[in-house]
C-alpha cells in the first residue's frame, strides 16, 4: 500500500510545478461554468422541471466536472508511449502491480488539477446555489460511497480500454469511443432524467451511469435511501466483472509481449 | 499561383500517404469520431427538445447552429490545426528554422508542410449529415440562393476559424510554452454551441465584436432561419460573415508576420 502512496505523491508533485497550466485550468473551468450558468438559466429560469431547479443543475454541473476531472486518464496513450520507447519492460519489472501503479499515478496526476478547477467554480457557485439543493447526512454518506465506487469504475473502464493498446499500432482513437459512450449513456453532460424513456432504460444495463450520474443523484437527493442498494450494487457488480475481464486481458497481453521480445 | 497549387497538391499527397500508412487506425479513428460527435449531437438535441426551446431556438434549429459550427470549424482546422498546435514544438526542436530557408514565404511553407489534416473528414461528414437532416426537419425550402448562402457562410466560418488558429499560434514566437492560448480559444468557442441570445449583453458583445466567433454559426444560422439577433444590433449584421471572415484572416496573417519579425531562434 505504502509504495502506491509514494507513486501517488510523486505524480502529484510533478503536477504542482506547472504554474501556468494551473492558471489556464482556472480560466477554462470558470468559462465553461459560465456557459452552463446561462444555459440552465435560459432553460429553467426560476422554474422546476422533472423535479430539478436551476440551483440543482448548477450542483449537477459542478459535481460532474469534479468527478470527471478526478478520474480522467488515458491509459492507452501511456501504454502506447512506453511500448514505442521500450520502457514497458521497466514498468513490468517494478515490484508492484501495473494496474495499481497506474491507478496511483492517474489519481496523483489528477487531484491537483481537479482542486484547481473546482475551488473557483465552487466559490462562484456558492452565491447561486440554494440550501434547498443540499443533501442530508444519509445522502452525503451514500454520495461518498458511490463516488468512490464510481471513480474506481471509471478507472476500470479506462484501464480495460487502455489494455487494448497492446494489440493496436496506434490508439489515440480509443478515447473517442469511450467519450461517446460516456457522454451519451453516462449522463455526464445532460442528466439522464431528461432522456426519452427507452434510452434511460438502456443506460441501466451499461456501466457508464454508475460513474458520475448515480453519485450526483445521491447528492441531489434524487435517489431515496431505501432504493440506494440498486445503483451501489450495480456499480459493485460492474467493478467485479470488469476487473475479472481485465485480469484475463492482462495475462494475454503479457504473453503476447513476451512473444514479441523473444 | 499555379506553382502554389502544384505545391499544395504534392504536400497534400504526402499527408494522405502518411495517414494511410496506418489505414486501420485511420478508419477506426473516423468511426470513433463519428461515435463521439453523434453522442454530442444527440445529447444536445435531446436536451433542447425535452425543454422545447433554448432562447427561442428549437431542437432542429440548434442542430443547424451546431452543425454549421462543426462544419466551418473542421474546414478551418483541416488546414490550420496541425500548423497552429505544432508551431511551438517546431520552434523548440528547430524544425521551424528550416521553413525560414525555403524559397517560399515561411508562413506558406509552414502551412503546406505541416500537412493538411485529413482526419477532419469525420467532422465534415457528420456535420453535413446533421445539417441536411435538421434543415429537412425544419422543412427548409432549398433553393440555389439558399445553397450559395450556406456555402458562403461555411467558407467565411472556416476563415474565421483559420484566423483564430493563426492568431493563437503567434504567441509561440514570444514564449516557449505549451499551447495554452489554443486551449483558451477552445474554451471561448464553446460559448457558440448555444444561441448567443441566452447570454448577457456583455458576452454577446464580445462574441460579436471582440472575438467574433458568433459569425461562424449564430449570425449565419439566424440569417438562414430568420431568427432574432440581439436587440439593438443592425439587421444586416447576419450577412456580414464573409466580410468578417476575410478581414480577420488578413489581420491574423499580418499579426503572424509581425510575430515572425520578433522571433529569435532557440538555436537548437
Amino acid at each position: 500500500m505504502k509504495k502506491y502512496f509514494v507513486v501517488f505523491q510523486k505524480s502529484l508533485k510533478s503536477e504542482i510545478t506547472y504554474r501556468s497550466a494551473a492558471l489556464a485550468g482556472i480560466v477554462s473551468a470558470l468559462l465553461s461554468f459560465l456557459i452552463q450558468i446561462f444555459l440552465w438559466k435560459a432553460l429553467l429560469g426560476a422554474g422546476v422541471r422533472q423535479d430539478t431547479s436551476f440551483s440543482d443543475m448548477l450542483l449537477y454541473v459542478i459535481l460532474n466536472s469534479f468527478l470527471l476531472s478526478l478520474t480522467k486518464g488515458n491509459v492507452a496513450s501511456v501504454i502506447e508511449a512506453s511500448m514505442i520507447d521500450g520502457t514497458i519492460s521497466m514498468e513490468l519489472l517494478r515490484p508492484m502491480s501495473f494496474k495499481y501503479y497506474t491507478l496511483a499515478n492517474i489519481f496523483g496526476k489528477n487531484i491537483y488539477g481537479t482542486l484547481i478547477r473546482t475551488v473557483p467554480v465552487l466559490v462562484i457557485g456558492s452565491f447561486l446555489i440554494s440550501p434547498a439543493s443540499l443533501p442530508d447526512g444519509a445522502h452525503i454518506l451514500l454520495f461518498v460511497i458511490s463516488t468512490v465506487l464510481g471513480a474506481l469504475l471509471m478507472f476500470e473502464v479506462t484501464y480495460l480500454v487502455g489494455l487494448l493498446a497492446f494489440w493496436l499500432q496506434r490508439c489515440w482513437f480509443l478515447s473517442w469511443y469511450l467519450n461517446g459512450f460516456l457522454t451519451f449513456f453516462g449522463g455526464t453532460v445532460i442528466p439522464l432524467w431528461f432522456y426519452p424513456d427507452f434510452l434511460s432504460k438502456i443506460s441501466y444495463f451499461l456501466p457508464f451511469r454508475y460513474i458520475t450520474f448515480e453519485p450526483v443523484n445521491f447528492f441531489l437527493g434524487k435517489t431515496p435511501v431505501h432504493s440506494a442498494w440498486l445503483p451501489i450494487s450495480a456499480a459493485l457488480l460492474w467493478l467485479l466483472a470488469l476487473s475479472a475481464v481485465d485480469k484475463l486481458i492482462w495475462h494475454a497481453a503479457v504473453k503476447k509481449l513476451a512473444v514479441n521480445g523473444g | 499561383m499555379k506553382h502554389h497549387v502544384k505545391l499544395f497538391y504534392s504536400f497534400f499527397q504526402v499527408a494522405v500517404r502518411r495517414e494511410m500508412a496506418y489505414r486501420g487506425t485511420y478508419l477506426a479513428g473516423i468511426v470513433g469520431q463519428w461515435v463521439s460527435f453523434a453522442a454530442t449531437f444527440a445529447t444536445i438535441y435531446i436536451l433542447v427538445s425535452s425543454f422545447g426551446m433554448v432562447g427561442d431556438w428549437n431542437g432542429a434549429e440548434v442542430m443547424v447552429l451546431y452543425g454549421m459550427d462543426k462544419l466551418a470549424y473542421a474546414l478551418g482546422a483541416s488546414f490550420f490545426f496541425n500548423f497552429s498546435s505544432g508551431l511551438s514544438r517546431r520552434i523548440r526542436s528547430g524544425e521551424f528554422d528550416g521553413s525560414l530557408t525555403k524559397p517560399i514565404h515561411p508562413f506558406l511553407h509552414e502551412i503546406l508542410s505541416c500537412g493538411y489534416n485529413i482526419g477532419y473528414v469525420s467532422h465534415i461528414s457528420i456535420s453535413i449529415i446533421v445539417l441536411v437532416i435538421a434543415l429537412s426537419a425544419l422543412q427548409y425550402h432549398i433553393t440555389l440562393h439558399g445553397v450559395l448562402l450556406i456555402l458562403s457562410m461555411v467558407v467565411s466560418g472556416a476563415l474565421i476559424q483559420g484566423a483564430a488558429f493563426i492568431a493563437s499560434s503567434t504567441w509561440s514566437f514570444f514564449t516557449i510554452s505549451d499551447h495554452s492560448v489554443l486551449d483558451l480559444m477552445y474554451d471561448v468557442r464553446d460559448f457558440i454551441h448555444y444561441p448567443i441570445t441566452i447570454y448577457p449583453r456583455g458576452i454577446q458583445f464580445i462574441l460579436t465584436f471582440i472575438l467574433p466567433f458568433a459569425f461562424m454559426n449564430f449570425y449565419p444560422a439566424a440569417a438562414l432561419l430568420g431568427k432574432e439577433i440581439p436587440t439593438g444590433y443592425p439587421a444586416f449584421l447576419p450577412y456580414l460573415s464573409p466580410v468578417v471572415g476575410v478581414l480577420l484572416f488578413a489581420l491574423s496573417i499580418l499579426l503572424w508576420n509581425w510575430g515572425l519579425k520578433h522571433y529569435q531562434s532557440t538555436g537548437s
